[in-house]
């Protein structure tokens, strides 16, 4: 899932409340184990972490109750954004170079996501319709979780069609934006269009979001890129309809397949998705802004994404004749 | 979302010296129907050139341009 920079301050009461969550709702077994582990580069209490869905959720409140969140929002916040954490995890784990053990780290994605439903039952116990919301955060988590076993089974079969790329990312990516927002409007008691405008623009923001970072991480020469780890990005199911052979055996990229993944027009290719979805996420804005709720939160989250991608849409885009 | 469409679109796209412009490739996708993605090149246009901030285009840089 992808990984932008953002600002760190904002972060603190959102940080704070997972904070609290690991301390009343964790066996101190293993408490100091996950405080290590979301010190991690990229996860939550990392100076760089995004805390992305807990971000979100947080404005997705603004929004629609015109208000900053108390103590159940923040909950719910906490919540959405164990279950991203533990995703990571998966992420992570999944990627591992081969004969990497990382099957402790499997423990500790577990116990984030119990500390996440822990922190979820609370925040929806304090809202106008708990068990719907309830029934939303396992429904629509467990849809992101298929995404991630359709990435892992793409992966190891190979050859992914576009089709299936896309179906992936929408699941994963997507499903986890649908997730954190749904649920934080169902905690603040949103009505039904309220639900489901909101779902609309966590679906296509994080699905932007990994499209992003898809581009920026397709191809480079060595083994760490998506290109030479046969991952099942749309990327890199272009550029494998434009080769016989997209990656080498040993997994090793030189720098002469990058000079043709380059010239294929794959990155031309994910830049006029990674465009599309973010007019469809414009247009999500101006629906919610027409049934009057307050944007300005969710905007920004928007505009952060815009600005991580700049420099690579640029990329894109100066390599082609105008 | 059309993305085998769109990649179809996109390869046809590429002149014989590897090039791909993108006013030709915006007019491609209107003709095929797929609105959302000419929109969506339309948009890339919009956006800075990294190395030429004049949208002239640099010859010889790449194997496209």
């Amino acid at each position: 899932m992808a990984r932008l920079p953002g600002p760190d301050k904002a972060f603190e009461p959102l940080r704070e409340q997972i904070h609290e969550v690991l301390a009343t709702r964790v066996s101190p077994s293993i408490r100091e184990d996950l405080v290590s582990l979301l010190n991690r580069p990229g996860y939550a209490f990392h100076p760089d972490g995004l805390c992305r869905a807990g971000t979100l959720a947080l404005d997705v409140h603004e929004a629609l109750a015109r208000r900053p969140a108390g103590r159940a929002g923040l909950l719910a916040a906490a919540a959405v954004e164990l279950q991203m954490e533990a995703a990571y995890v998966f992420d992570d784990v999944a990627d591992a170079a081969p004969g990497t053990v990382r099957s402790e780290d499997l423990a500790l994605a577990i116990a984030l996501m119990s500390a996440g439903a822990a922190a979820a039952a609370e925040a929806a116990a304090d809202s106008p319709n708990g068990s719907a919301a309830m029934n939303h955060f396992c429904r629509a988590y467990s849809e992101a979780c298929s995404g991630q076993a359709l990435d892992a089974t793409l992966q190891g079969r190979g050859g992914a069609s576009l089709e299936e790329a896309l179906q992936m990312t929408c699941l994963k990516a997507g499903g986890l934006g649908k997730f954190a927002t749904g649920f934080m409007a169902r905690v603040a008691g949103a009505d039904g269009d309220g639900v489901a405008l909101v779902e609309r623009f966590g679906h296509h923001a994080f699905t932007l979001a990994q499209l992003v970072d898809d581009l920026r991480d397709a191809c480079a020469p060595g083994r760490d890129s998506d290109l030479a780890q046969g991952k099942a990005t749309l990327p890199v199911a272009f550029y494998g309809r434009t080769v016989d052979s997209p990656a080498p055996a040993d997994g090793m990229l030189s720098q002469q397949i990058c000079s043709t993944y380059e010239s294929s027009g794959a990155s031309l290719y994910a830049a006029i998705l990674v465009h599309a979805y973010m007019s469809r996420a414009e247009e999500d804005l101006t629906l919610l802004v027409r049934h009057g709720y307050a944007v300005g939160g969710l905007v920004r989250f928007l505009e952060s994404v815009d600005s991580g991608a700049g420099r690579i849409l640029s990329a894109a885009r100066g390599s082609l004749v105008s | 979302m059309q993305v085998t469409a769109l990649a179809e679109v996109v390869m046809a796209a590429r002149r014989a010296d590897g090039a791909i412009s993108l006013h030709d490739l915006q007019i491609r996708l209107w003709r095929a129907g797929l609105e959302e993605f000419a929109r969506a090149v339309a948009s890339l246009r919009l956006r800075p050139h990294p190395e030429d901030q004049d949208g002239q285009v640099q010859s010889g840089k790449t194997p496209w341009a």
